[in-house]
């Protein structure tokens, strides 16, 4: 009884949260760098949601939940910086580790669709894909596959991805006129065509850095460092960084 | 602001009483120590800010924008040994978006400053070299001889430090031209379809020679990079000061310094 009345409140908590929110301007899309989970291991939040899983396996959690909270918001866009080619140089265990993660729940996404028919999203895993085990790129094709004529809402997850690379790739593969070349031109050869701006850009943990994640659309996107380790970004954080989004809007325009 | 100017006031007589030390001392301090940046890039925001609250027209905060900047050189690249700053003076932004005479103002602001250094012999001694970046092209020619005379008197300079100074400059604009510069030499045969990759972008920026900013520094509160050295602040560490940029003072900066010494730098690893 008592955990359906937390339950009912929490729920209750978040509609307000976002009908507050939703009177102000809404960011359509928001990028976040999901840092923090090494140095996690589980809060105890998130220890109830799933006994004995590692920092990365909370990372994923919190990922869904994040996913429902902008949706709820409104927000059309979600990208996701999962995985830098620059991450490869980690010790071999932890990137195995990730590896397997990645290859896992990307299945379940495309197993258990409920969640992503539910909500229209089209999941699109943007990164060199190529240098993935083939596994992983099996699993992230399959999720693309099932979800690509959802219309409702995006999330892109970068996976062994970096900015300057998609850029430098962008410049290589098309074999352009240099007359042709302009700002939209450009960013529709990026990996989130056709998206080419960010509104909101979220990095937990505390580091001020933006490594190497959407450089080019990244270029007038309200950037909030907030200093919380991913697995316990909660939706008050989330609220938080919308509201300092919209306070700065008037001065985007 | 006002809160925030109290509370950076309160901390500066704190550290001043703490330390009983003038920021000479300190700057001096924290160069020897070492572990500073090698390249501090500041987005110089907040002239219009500071004197709306201080009831004086936007020229008056231009005005001590730059007698700021001229502090800032002589802290940077003087009493801290850092090899390279570099400031966004003017986007190509407001370039475009802001009223005409404000604008024209500012130019004619920036030319003075161009051509004060040209006349400085203090610059030439301390053998600082300076660059002037964006698209040139667009300016009045008053600014665009005094850039050129500027990079002139200091072009054998830069063992005493680079200053580059950016003016209707935009990050997105200086790739585009850099993604022009390879689709060309792609036409012409003179580069391979494989080799272009990250350094060949790299290689056609406006300041290849110049390595990338390890800090990027930006007054007056504004969360956001503002289409600024988009490919160069890749792992740059940023710093966001809520005083407008005629207020960033010598603790704002020692403390800016003092931020990015606490920072590990992982570069994704």
């Amino acid at each position: 009884m008592k955990k359906g009345v937390v339950r009912w409140s929490k729920r209750l908590a978040r509609f307000l949260v976002s009908r507050v929110l939703r009177c102000g301007p809404i960011p359509k899309h928001v990028a976040f760098i999901m840092d923090g989970n090494r140095r996690s291991g589980g809060s105890r939040r998130m220890k109830r949601l799933s006994e004995g899983q590692e920092g990365h396996a909370y990372g994923f959690l919190q990922l869904k939940e994040c996913l429902k909270w902008c949706l709820d918001l409104g927000i059309k866009v979600v990208t996701v910086y999962a995985f830098s080619l620059e991450n490869f140089k980690r010790s071999a265990v932890e990137v195995e580790t990730i590896m397997k993660l990645a290859e896992e729940k990307l299945n379940e996404l495309a197993e258990e669709r409920g969640f992503l028919d539910r909500h229209g999203i089209k999941v699109q895993i943007l990164g060199d894909l190529d240098v993935l085990p083939q596994h992983v790129k099996a699993a992230a094709c399959r999720a693309m596959k099932v979800s690509e004529h959802h219309e409702q809402a995006v999330l892109n997850i970068c996976i062994a991805y970096t900015s300057l690379a998609n850029m430098a790739e962008a410049v290589e593969d098309g074999t352009l006129k240099p007359d042709d070349v302009t700002d939209e031109l450009f960013s529709e050869s990026l990996y989130t065509r056709p998206v080419s701006q960010v509104d909101l850009l979220v990095r937990t943990s505390g580091e001020t850095r933006l490594s190497d994640f959407l450089l080019w659309q990244s270029a007038c996107a309200c950037v909030q460092f907030q200093p919380v380790l991913w697995p316990d970004f909660s939706l008050w954080h989330l609220a938080s960084a919308i509201l300092q989004y919209q306070r700065s809007f008037s001065d985007l325009q | 602001m006002a809160f925030s100017q109290l509370l950076l006031s309160m901390q500066k007589v704190i550290q001043e009483d703490q330390n009983g030390q003038s920021y000479h001392e300190v700057m001096r301090q924290r160069k020897e120590a070492g572990g500073l940046p090698r390249h501090i890039a500041i987005i110089m925001d907040g002239n219009r800010r500071y004197a709306k609250a201080l009831g004086k027209p936007s020229s008056f905060g231009h005005l001590k924008g730059k007698e700021r900047l001229e502090q800032v050189i002589r802290w940077v690249l003087g009493e801290l040994g850092i090899q390279y700053l570099t400031v966004f003076a003017l986007s190509m932004e407001n370039l475009q978006g802001r009223a005409q005479w404000e604008v024209e103002e500012l130019l004619n602001l920036m030319a003075l400053g161009l051509e004060q250094i040209s006349r400085d012999r203090e610059i030439a001694d301390k053998k600082i070299k300076v660059r002037v970046v964006g698209a040139l092209e667009s300016l009045p020619s008053r600014l665009r001889r005094a850039a050129e005379e500027a990079e002139r008197f200091t072009e054998r300079g830069g063992e005493g430090g680079t200053l580059t100074i950016c003016i209707g400059y935009g990050g997105r604009q200086e790739l585009l031209q850099a993604v022009k510069k390879l689709a060309k030499d792609y036409a012409d045969g003179s580069i391979a379809l494989e080799s272009i990759d990250e350094s060949s972008m790299k290689q056609h920026l406006y300041t290849p020679d110049i390595p990338d900013p390890d800090l990027m520094i930006r007054t007056s509160g504004e969360q956001r990079i503002s289409n600024f050295m988009l490919w160069q602040a890749a792992y740059s560490e940023l710093y966001f000061s809520p005083l407008p940029w005629p207020e960033f003072d010598e603790w704002a900066l020692i403390g800016a310094l003092d931020d990015y010494l606490s920072r590990t730098r992982r570069f994704g690893h």
